[in-house]
């Protein structure tokens, strides 16, 4: 809420500069900003009024306005649309220097002379609002510093009260608190009404038929008030508080609010079509027409004011446009009443409101101050709008609410917050804070009634805390805890990942979790996703269940921005439909696309492929210490019917990798190939090796051996690798692919495949003998097996 | 001139030569001068039958050790001119080398880390809570009572089943006092959703991190402490923290903590929008309503939580000025990070 320093200084007369109070109230749990402006920012700024307004001969948007300052008329180029004739407008006039900045001078624009600016609000650093110019009320006087007019001089505490303390949310609240924090004493007593001896209750009487909804009604007549504007020292108090001035009855019912917290409603007594006030909940089926012209269906969610036959206001959210207060109007019913903080939350959802009222409801409003506030209002009414008050006020208080009463056991709060806090200290601030104490040992605290959020003993150390200062309270100076925290393998293996992939060159991004859902279904048709009910936009509509979908969103917006080399990975959750909560597996999801390495003036780099790819896989495999990896064939949706494979480590599958499907990358609006893998990090963590075991150098030399064959193209490296190894005995070391030829003179259908075999015994130098008859065995056995035949 | 004389002569303008000779062709040449047939030294040893005894016993000696070391030195002096390979000039060692792809960090899992491993090494366990969570958890039993205003601050997500994105990590807090018994201390990190508007220093998605430590004798100045220790850490050694009051339902006082700011030590500058300081994280005393969901006994302990979005931090470190490019995945901006 907004609240003018001056305000705040005059009721508690303290002496802080409004910086000091605002530093204050922030340290204190009502934080917030100081507004204020610098007065030479608003130098040859004055109020001025458009007597005539011309088109621009030489340009359509704009017009030339003639500006009456009273003393002078200013010829002005004026662009805004709203600008009409009679306003009364700011004009910055040659000299002025708007937001310090923008300096106002003679000028000609096409051709036509201009003496100065007619300003928005963003040209004058109030807001951001550019819509078009400021028009200030008929009846401002002209040529007016508009930094007075617009009571610029007085700085305003824009402040963020929590939702707990409904009490902070009125000049009177904030007054109790600057009290407490400066130690002075303030009265918040005003003086009562004159009443005339016309006894309010025979005019009206209040009926509650729900107490625990609406526990408290008041009501006052007001007799033959004059309707009018309020005087300038309160409309200048609202506007800094953000309420636009009406006329002097609402602004009353609106100043007495921000004063003391209390809403209040002035009923046109006239219109109210009865003599009797009944407080009920609507009935499925009805309507009702608020004072804005819009017409609700509503039901018994809604608490309403009702004259016993017709509704006439929404309780506690919004009055009827049948008995609002006209220019006309003669005689106020004014309303003063607490309503239910949870029913009054129903209502104005349901309604489709925040109104001023309902927000202060909706925290809780002091039960205790509903007298007080129709007294100030009715005072107010006799004094700026001549009314007369009748006597009494008519008070249904059919569900009385005590004051809370609480225990407080002093050494709980040095216990809670590690400083000592003397008794006399503690009883002074909750004292201080409106809380009467008794009892020696164990406090006895009775809370007063404004102060809704206090139920519990923590609930008053949280005020000796605030009070007594949070920076007052003694760091800690000891690492207290367990000794001992156990590191889990689930958050290690992240750490190795992305160590890995950052050293093989992929940079790491980061998904939003969401999908939209007609590319996600694309994606992965056979997962129903999570719906968000409330999306966004239609991009959120889904949760993700593929990590793929997020590696070609990304893939895409960088190919699209021609970042043609991609190498992303992601480790994130997918979110999987399953009985009464989700299932979240976390994913480890790369992405490749365009060139293998960069450009390099030795050798061109090379179009990426499922080698890269593989590469990498095993790279990680190798890193994170789950041996090798191989690809099995195995469609999955989202990769190429020709390329999709699952990830096999040992006998577990731990994710799928391929080349990512065509008709997908068109959907993604990606015109390269992209390969992807998804690796399921549980998987991962479950097919490690565990304990690294050291294994013995070699003691003897090896023997290598080369073998190259001819076979059939449809024979892979994978089979005969294979029976190599089957037929290697115990002495052969390692079996590596170095060469794959096709063509020359090897006939169409075939291939030529190299290998390098390495041989080697752990207790002994092998005799060249003993390898080359391990060597002829796998020889035969490679050309029983597949046909394969020696290359010359 | 005595023979003496004439080798202590040969003796050092020989050394002299040898040591500036830039070529084996040089050296060769002085080989020969001196120790070839018709060589200097050479000359002086043929010569000592002439002399006396004495003198034969004492230049002999001399002439010999000479011819050894100077024999040497030419050797040594010629293998170390024949290793020195000439600077071919028309190498160009000025070309590139072969690109190594090294891959970048995510901001935000960096600052993560980095904030994480902070707690880890003041003895806090990692734990970690569903994305997708119950309102009981993010909600309930963290005292946001139905229907209560505390709520829309928190602008939710929906999903179907009657669950909910949760709206921050807190919610690990029950689901990790269910499991375990006092002390706990746990740091959890997570990706938390908002449903509000997205603009520059909004984002629908983010991370937290949430810490708390419950015990027998937690106190808020035991909270103060630990955020004064990480900040040091995270932002800076010294730089001072405020403590302001403010509301979260489930601490209980609870607090706000703004940061000197580390830019300009708290002067004013358009990075702490000249406040001097920046709101860094909310945190505040377990609610004992808490520990009642949780099945603990409000009496008997005390504990402390505290909370801080990971993008923010990423933002204010890295001077990030739009937090939508953390989820944009642009590789020019990824690459920035390390």
């Amino acid at each position: 809420m907004k609240i003018p320093y001056s305000w705040l200084q005059e009721i508690t007369g303290v002496s802080w500069s409004a910086d000091v109070m605002m530093d204050r109230l922030s340290r204190s749990g009502t934080g917030g900003n100081l507004e204020r402006y610098d007065p030479a920012h608003f130098a040859n700024v004055v109020t001025g009024k458009i007597v005539k307004l011309e088109p621009h001969p030489n340009a359509d948007k704009l017009r030339v306005a003639q500006v009456d300052t009273g003393k002078k008329t200013w010829s002005v180029i004026c662009g805004a649309p709203n600008a009409e004739v009679g306003q009364i407008v700011p004009l910055a006039l040659p000299g002025a220097k708007l937001k310090g900045e923008f300096e106002i001078k003679e000028m000609t624009m096409r051709g036509v002379q201009s003496s100065g600016m007619i300003c928005a609000e963003d040209e004058l650093g109030l807001s951001d609002d550019h819509s078009g110019i400021m028009v200030f009320d008929d009846s401002t006087p002209l040529n007016q510093p508009v930094f007075d007019v617009l009571g610029l001089g007085d700085p305003v505490l824009d402040l963020e009260v929590t939702p707990n303390r409904p009490d902070s949310l009125c000049a009177n609240g904030l007054a109790r608190e600057i009290s407490v924090l400066a130690d002075i004493q303030i009265d918040l007593t005003k003086d009562a009404p004159k009443e005339s001896s016309e006894k309010a209750s025979d005019y009206i009487s209040v009926k509650i038929d729900d107490a625990d909804a609406c526990p408290r009604y008041a009501a006052r007549i007001i007799r033959n008030v004059k309707i009018g504007p309020s005087p300038e020292w309160m409309q200048k108090r609202l506007t800094a508080c953000g309420v636009r001035p009406i006329n002097n009855i609402v602004d009353i019912g609106n100043y007495v609010m921000l004063e003391t917290n209390q809403p209040l409603h002035a009923f046109d007594y006239d219109r109210f079509g009865s003599k009797e006030v009944v407080v009920r909940r609507a009935k499925k089926g009805d309507t009702f027409t608020t004072l804005d012209g819009k017409k609700h269906d509503i039901d018994s969610d809604i608490l309403m004011i009702t004259n016993g036959k017709q509704h006439v206001a929404t309780a506690g959210v919004m009055g009827g446009l049948d008995s609002e207060v006209e220019d006309d109007t003669v005689n106020i019913l004014l309303e003063s009443a607490h309503f239910n903080a949870s029913v009054i939350r129903k209502s104005r959802n349901k309604l489709g409101y925040n109104t001023e009222a309902s927000f202060r409801f909706e925290r809780g409003v002091d039960p205790g101050g509903v007298i007080a506030a129709a007294d100030r209002a009715a005072a107010l009414m006799a004094e700026l709008a001549g009314g007369e008050v009748l006597a009494g006020v008519v008070d249904t208080y059919a569900k009385k609410i005590e004051k809370a009463k609480v225990t407080l056991r002093p050494e709980r709060v040095c216990k809670l917050l590690g400083v000592e806090i003397d008794r006399e200290t503690i009883k002074k601030i909750l004292t201080g804070l409106g809380m009467e104490i008794s009892g020696d040992g164990v406090f006895a605290v009775t809370v007063p009634t404004w102060r809704p959020d206090i139920t519990r003993e923590v609930d008053l150390i949280e005020e000796v805390a605030r009070i007594y200062g949070l920076d007052n309270i003694p760091n800690g100076k000891n690492n207290k805890g367990p000794l001992y925290t156990p590191t889990h393998r689930r958050d290690t293996i992240r750490a190795d990942l992305r160590n890995i992939l950052n050293g093989f060159g992929f940079d790491e991004m980061m998904g939003t979790g969401f999908a939209k859902p007609k590319m996600m279904l694309l994606l992965e048709p056979s997962i129903e996703p999570i719906k968000v009910t409330n999306p966004i936009s239609d991009d959120f509509g889904y949760m993700r269940t593929r990590m793929l979908y997020s590696m070609l969103i990304a893939a895409s917006h960088n190919i699209r921005h021609r970042n043609l080399d991609v190498r992303l990975f992601e480790i994130g959750k997918v979110y999987l439909r399953h009985e009464d909560m989700p299932l979240e597996p976390e994913y480890c999801g790369l992405i490749l696309s365009g060139k293998t390495g960069e450009m390099f003036w030795k050798d061109a780099p090379v179009d990426t492929d499922l080698f890269e790819l593989k590469g990498a896989l095993d790279g990680i495999a190798d890193g994170v210490g789950i041996g090798t990896v191989e690809l099995v064939l195995d469609k999955k949706s989202g990769y190429d019917s020709s390329g999709s494979y699952k990830v096999v480590c040992g006998d577990k599958t731990i994710g799928w990798a391929g080349k990512v499907d065509r008709k997908l990358l068109k959907t993604f609006d990606i015109k390269q190939d992209c390969y992807a893998a998804e690796l399921q990090i549980a998987e991962m963590i479950r097919a490690e090796k565990g304990v690294v075991l050291f294994e013995s150098l070699p003691k003897f030399p090896s023997s290598t051996r080369d073998i190259a064959i001819i076979v059939d193209k449809s024979v892979t490296s994978g089979m005969l690798k294979k029976v190599i190894i089957e037929n290697g005995g115990d002495i052969l070391d390692s079996v590596t692919v170095f060469d794959v030829f096709t063509g020359g003179n090897i006939s169409e259908d075939k291939k030529s495949l190299a290998f390098s075999l390495i041989f080697r015994s752990s207790d002994k130098t092998l005799a060249d003998n003993e390898v080359d008859a391990v060597h002829q065995r796998i020889i035969k056995a490679l050309e029983t097996s597949y046909q394969a035949r020696l290359r010359e | 001139m005595t023979v003496i004389e004439q080798l202590q002569r040969i003796e050092s303008e020989a050394t002299d030569r040898v040591s500036s000779a830039k070529t084996v062709e040089e050296l060769e040449a002085l080989r020969i001068a001196y120790l070839g047939k018709k060589g200097e030294l050479t000359s002086i040893l043929r010569g000592l039958k002439e002399l006396s005894a004495d003198e034969k016993r004492e230049v002999g000696g001399k002439a010999n050790q000479f011819k050894a070391d100077l024999e040497t030195r030419i050797k040594d002096k010629k293998e170390q001119l024949a290793d020195e390979v000439a600077i071919d000039p028309a190498f160009d060692y000025t070309l590139p080398g072969r690109p190594i792809r090294i891959g970048h960090r995510n901001p935000v899992t960096l600052v993560m880390d980095q904030i994480v491993g902070i707690f880890q090494r003041m003895g806090f366990e990692i734990a970690t809570g569903p994305d997708i969570e119950k309102d009981y958890y993010n909600f309930e039993a963290l005292n946001f009572p139905p229907d209560h205003p505390a709520r829309d601050e928190q602008d939710t997500f929906y999903v179907e089943g009657g669950l909910l994105l949760r709206t921050h990590t807190s919610g690990v807090q029950v689901r990790e006092f269910e499991k375990r018994k006092p002390p706990v201390k746990i740091i959890a990190p997570g990706r938390v959703f908002r449903n509000e508007a997205v603009d520059a220093g909004h984002f629908c998605v983010f991370h937290q991190v949430e810490g708390f430590y419950v015990d027998t004798e937690v106190t808020f100045g035991d909270l103060k402490g630990v955020l004064e220790a990480f900040c040091y850490e995270l932002f800076g050694e010294g730089l001072k923290l405020k403590f302001r009051p403010s509301f979260f339902p489930f601490t209980e006082p609870s607090a706000e903590v703004d940061v000197q700011c580390f830019l300009c030590g708290g002067k004013g500058c358009p990075l702490c929008k000249y406040e001097g300081w920046i709101e860094i994280l909310g945190c505040g005393m377990i609610d004992p309503e808490v520990f009642k969901a949780a099945g603990y006994n409000p009496d008997e302990v005390t504990g402390y939580a505290f909370g801080l979005g990971i993008e923010r931090v990423a933002c204010l470190k890295y001077r990030i000025n739009d937090i939508r490019l953390l989820y944009e995945n642009d590789t020019r901006f990824i690459k920035q990070f390390r």
